[in-house]
């Protein structure tokens, strides 16, 4: 491939079910993209991701921006040297008006959250995640397709061939398994269940998520579970409009993250702290200490780039914030007993 | 005889201020609450209790260890679940086996709040406890200045720091200025220390943003995952209209001429919500319209889990929110609450009001040129 005279944006979205990966050129056009799995091991899966993304492209392709989004932003930021970190709303909100730029409505639905945002007139006005409660996400949908033995990939495609679809209740996710269990054991087919368990994660959305929000067309459905037709016509039917999937609907996160980049690029020019593509091959270390400094006994995590420290945070006062304090690890209080005893 | 009451904010200062008054010099002040005092505070209160009950409950559990006897707390007929606090805390705390006695203050009214101070007074007569009460009032509207000047410095401070240095010497500077002259004079002498003593970066164009909702959580930095420096580190104003003094500062009210910011709001309010229903729900309503006037850009509405009058402004907000075109972010706190959650939320909201203050900005401009255009036109163009 031929990058020469072009500048390309690198975004990274690590969430809790999935990483996502975007690089794109300076027309906002996404040229390479990657989702794999997080798996709880987000500096592993960033560093896969990278590995994935520099397989594709090469070596040689100039990253000029990079940003981080998510839940690991901070983290993130960290590994890729990120010029950019931003929370994911905004990241989602800018996707998805570079997709289109009449949009009025989005509704995003992830790993463990899901999320609205109001668009009038190309700002975003208004937006919600869910508070208390994570049913209706993509990781209810997840657990219960491993119960049923069924593929998350054919989930929906299951649902549509179903015409009676059973009432679920969708308040919670224990009770939902319950009852679905319920239904199950009475006989139901697995088809009407499983498009019962849409509409009642649709219901559930459109009652908690998006309440008292003013849901105005064109409205557009993107995240993880987007992937999923049997929720998408579970939209449909219950808005009673049109719902429109982009094409990248599963790396929107990150394409937000890479125009975030662009625009702090154009903002105030200089040259990226991105680390460049041999991050798969640089160890990155974690570990964790408590503090007992206060009752609040903060956990604090210090990151080290092969072996040297980039950060740490956790502590509530701020005090461990500054790298010059070198935290010394105390004998164990186990190590102390074996001391004792001899 | 150890007195000690429930960790409050910059309000533990007035608390304090009040009790050394009265000639009680037998304090425990309580220690910050912290990850201990909500398990303590969670594992003896029922569940589904409001989250302020929850932390003064392990507040006086940790005080009680400390070797307090007398609890002070404010106990009212209220309009809500707050009357009921300190009568269930007393039997949780009596089934625990503590020892101890119970003061509470019915705050809401005067001649009440005298009579229970005089009891606890050392031997005063009622003029003496009245002069200790107005000390405390006068004294609480300096702590408010205070919280107001800090909220505001922080973020606009050039090195990191210095502005909670200087209010925690400013605060001291309260509790220990003695002597109604000198009290009075610091209204002139603590804005000029934050004046002086830190530098500012004057290039900032920051947002503002108030910070409305139930009191306690309003106030207390270690229930609401310090929402107001967080706020700051964004650089963000913040300001909080709640205090106090609608209750004790009786000069206030007394005079004519001046009004409390309370009677204001809750004025804004009555189209909206005509009665009082305990909690901040008429403020935190009268409020927004209040600062959308004052020309302010947001609001940050604080709750916490199943507080019911505060539920009730909640679901009023969205309909003020677009009348008035003014963005507000609701958020649910208890003691649970997410720090990362809770951040996500603070940056993307203050990512929208950015957003949406650069277009009005342009709205504004290209409203100014068509006009000019059209000036210009009808005078060349003719």
């Amino acid at each position: 491939m031929n990058f020469n005279g072009k500048q390309y944006y690198l975004g990274v979205d690590v969430g809790s079910i999935s990483t996502n990966l975007a690089v794109i050129n300076e027309e906002k056009e996404v040229v390479e993209s990657v989702y794999i799995r997080t798996e709880g091991k987000p500096i592993k899966s960033i560093q896969r991701g990278m590995a994935i993304l520099r397989d594709k492209l090469g070596f040689d392709l100039q990253i000029t921006g990079a940003g981080a989004t998510g839940s690991a932003r901070k983290l993130t930021g960290m590994i890729i040297g990120a010029d950019i970190v931003k929370n994911e709303i905004t990241a989602h909100a800018l996707a998805s008006l570079e997709e289109r730029d009449d949009i009025q409505t989005v509704i995003e639905i992830g790993g463990q959250d899901s999320k609205i945002i109001i668009i009038r007139n190309g700002v975003a006005i208004d937006f919600a995640m869910n508070t208390v409660c994570a049913a209706g996400t993509g990781s209810f949908l997840d657990t219960q397709a491993r119960r049923l033995k069924i593929p998350i990939e054919d989930f929906g495609e299951i649902a549509l061939e179903s015409h009676t679809p059973v009432s679920i209740a969708g308040r919670c996710t224990v009770f939902a398994e319950s009852d679905m269990i319920h239904k199950q054991q009475l006989g139901h087919p697995l088809e009407d269940i499983l498009n019962g368990l849409c509409e009642s994660m649709v219901r559930n959305y459109l009652n908690n998520v998006a309440k008292g929000k003013e849901i105005l067309p064109p409205i557009m459905f993107q995240g993880g579970v987007a992937a999923n037709v049997g929720i998408r016509e579970a939209f449909k039917k219950y808005l009673e409009q049109d719902v429109f999937v982009p094409e990248h609907y599963d790396v929107m996160g990150a394409i937000g993250a890479a125009i975030l980049a662009l625009e702090e690029m154009e903002k105030r020019p200089r040259n990226s702290t991105f680390y460049g593509w041999n991050i798969p091959d640089m160890t990155f270390k974690t570990s964790g200490f408590e503090c007992d400094g206060c009752p609040n006994i903060c956990e604090i995590v210090e990151i080290r780039k092969n072996g040297e420290l980039l950060a740490r945070w956790g502590s509530k006062c701020g005090k461990w914030d500054d790298l010059s304090i070198v935290h010394e690890e105390k004998p164990r209080q186990m190590e102390k007993l074996i001391v004792g005893s001899d | 005889m150890p007195i000690t009451f429930p960790h409050f904010g910059s309000l533990t200062y007035v608390f304090e201020i009040l009790l050394r008054e009265l000639g009680q010099n037998d304090l425990i002040v309580p220690d910050k609450p912290s990850k201990r005092t909500a398990e303590l505070g969670t594992r003896y209160s029922p569940e589904f209790v409001c989250t302020p009950f929850k932390i003064t409950l392990g507040t006086f559990i940790e005080s009680l260890e400390r070797g307090a006897t007398v609890l002070g707390m404010g106990g009212c007929n209220a309009y809500c679940r707050f009357g009921y606090y300190w009568p269930v805390q007393k039997l949780i705390l009596e089934d625990l086996g503590y020892d101890f006695r119970f003061i509470p203050i019915d705050y809401e009214d005067p001649i009440a709040i005298l009579r229970t101070l005089k009891k606890e007074s050392d031997g005063y007569n009622y003029l003496k406890v009245f002069r200790a009460l107005q000390i405390t009032w006068v004294k609480n509207r300096f702590t408010d200045l205070v919280d107001k000047l800090l909220n505001k410095y922080r973020a606009i401070e050039s090195i990191k720091g210095t502005t909670d240095r200087v209010a925690k010497k400013a605060f001291r500077t309260i509790v220990e200025t003695k002597g109604m002259l000198n009290i009075r004079r610091l209204k002139k002498t603590l804005p000029k220390m934050f004046e002086k003593e830190i530098e500012i970066d004057k290039s900032l164009d920051p947002l503002k943003i108030a910070i409305i909702g139930e009191i306690y959580v309003v106030f207390e930095p270690a229930l609401n995952v310090d929402v107001h420096r967080r706020l700051n580190d964004l650089g963000v104003i913040v300001e909080t209209p709640a205090s106090l003094r609608r209750f004790i500062d009786i000069g206030y009210k007394l005079n004519p001429f001046l009004k409390l910011h309370r009677e204001v709001s809750v004025k804004i309010a009555q189209p909206y919500l005509e009665y009082r229903c305990g909690g901040e729900a008429q403020e935190s309503i009268g409020d927004t319209i209040y600062y959308k006037r004052k020309g302010w850009d947001g609001m940050v509405h604080l709750y916490p889990f199943t507080c019911m009058p505060e539920i009730i402004s909640r679901s009023i907000l969205p309909q003020i929110s677009k009348e008035y075109d003014m963005p507000v972010l609701s958020l649910v706190v208890d003691e649970q609450t997410g720090a990362a959650g809770f951040q996500t939320r603070l940056e993307a909201f203050i990512d929208l009001l950015y957003r949406k203050r650069e277009k009005d900005k342009e709205r504004k401009i290209t409203k100014k040129s068509t006009k000019q255009n059209v000036t210009i036109q009808s005078v060349y163009g003719g």
